[in-house]
């Protein structure tokens, strides 16, 4: 027999898991799939779940309340996916108690789990190079997606870190973006503006969001999709409306 | 032609790491994202360039093989699978049609708008059908691979 302290736990277990794994860009069903296993593991009995990307509530029985978390940010954070996997995995096989799962769910919380500000602007920079000259074979150009991608990408970081508003983030990297291309043209060092800016906005559009989001739609999560897809379109309207304002006046 | 074929490969490798990277995924999978995502836009440029399967077939078939790749690639390493399907998908996506429709809608030229939303809405069906079709495909897979352990 389980008392009611370890129920609450293994509840709050499953709830934690849960809200690392929908911050991170996991489908529903990866996360639905998880959530239940891990109470199922943990000897739960009729448990639920209500899951959206916004907030989830979990019950159980034999318990009076029902435990509810909200997600605010969002990020794409892969690494904490794999150790949510990693744990969940070895909590099923009983390598991992059940106070030990939650503790090492918490340190997964917390940290970063993330590469340097360098690294991740390099990354973004090679980013717009190489699909800059897939999409368009534009290999002369192409030093220009390399820098503009970069810088915009730090910028958006900073702005990121500064102020906490995504949307405010992208509107504003993608006016760098715009300004940079257009002013490498004027200079006349670059030909070709439109490849440079399909090139450096690769980084911050959300094709994978909307992707992520008509799988949500198909899988039955009617909330989850249309509330992703509604993301997805914000930011790509943040985006376009950025690049437009540079491009209109100049 | 070779040369064509190579460096778009490399490219799209390039790109599907960095896109990893960018959401910091573990470096241990570095390599099979960058086989994954490479050779799957070798197949996509092929089949929808040279053979002119349309675009809703092309992404299909792309995504189908994205997700058989990186479900044995998941099974291998040991890793999520999102943590391969998702950085391969880099040149796939439909990033840069959605912000193309945007920017033709603001700019007040309707005809590309709908003619960039309508390969938004394509595409993204299209993979995720891929991607349910994927599932299935492993499933069968999976499961007969089991069958013929059991028979041995």
């Amino acid at each position: 027999m389980i008392d009611n302290e370890r129920l609450v736990l293994a509840l709050n277990c499953s709830l934690l898991a849960g809200k690392l794994l929908i911050e991170n860009g996991s489908n529903m069903e990866r996360v639905n799939d998880t959530m239940y296993r891990i109470a199922q593991n943990a000897g739960l009995h009729y448990f639920q779940a209500f899951t959206t990307v916004t907030g989830i509530v979990v019950s159980a029985e034999r318990l009076p309340n029902a435990e509810a978390t909200d997600i605010r940010s969002r990020a794409d954070n892969l690494a904490k996916v794999v150790a949510v996997n990693e744990l969940s995995r070895e909590f099923a096989t009983g390598k991992l108690s059940l106070d030990d799962l939650y503790d090492k769910l918490q340190d997964v919380d917390h940290s970063k789990m993330q590469l340097s500000l360098f690294s991740q602007c390099m990354a973004a920079a090679v980013l717009s190079l190489t699909l800059m000259i897939v999409f368009t074979n534009d290999v002369k150009d192409s030093w220009a997606g390399f820098i503009v991608g970069g810088v915009s990408y730090w910028f958006y970081l900073w702005l990121l870190k500064k102020f906490r508003v995504k949307y405010m983030g992208e509107f504003v990297s993608s006016l760098l973006i715009a300004l940079m291309s257009v002013a490498s043209y004027r200079l006349g060092w670059t030909q070709n503006v439109n490849a440079i800016i399909i090139g450096a906005v690769m980084p911050l559009v959300p094709g994978v969001a909307l992707t992520n989001a008509a799988r949500d739609l198909v899988s039955g999560h009617l909330i989850s999709g249309p509330a992703r897809a509604l993301e997805a379109v914000i930011t790509s309207i943040a985006i376009g409306c950025a690049i437009v304002i540079v491009l209109r006046y100049f | 032609m070779v040369w064509y074929f190579l460096r778009q490969f490399l490219l799209a490798g390039i790109a599907s790491i960095c896109f990893g990277t960018l959401r910091s995924t573990p470096w241990s999978a570095a390599i099979p994202i960058a086989l994954i995502g490479g050779i799957d836009w070798i197949f996509y440029v092929v089949i929808y360039y040279k053979l002119h399967l349309g675009l809703a077939m092309c992404n299909l078939l792309a995504a189908l093989g994205i997700s058989v790749a990186s479900f044995y690639a998941a099974r291998h390493y040991r890793l999520p699978m999102i943590v391969f399907n998702v950085p391969a998908l880099a040149a796939l996506v439909p990033g840069g049609q959605a912000y193309k429709a945007v920017r033709y809608f603001v700019m007040g030229n309707y005809d590309l708008t709908l003619l960039y939303l309508y390969q938004v809405v394509v595409i993204c069906g299209a993979i995720t059908i891929g991607y349910g079709l994927g599932d299935v495909v492993n499933r069968i897979l999976f499961y007969r691979h089991r069958k013929f352990r059991q028979n041995r």
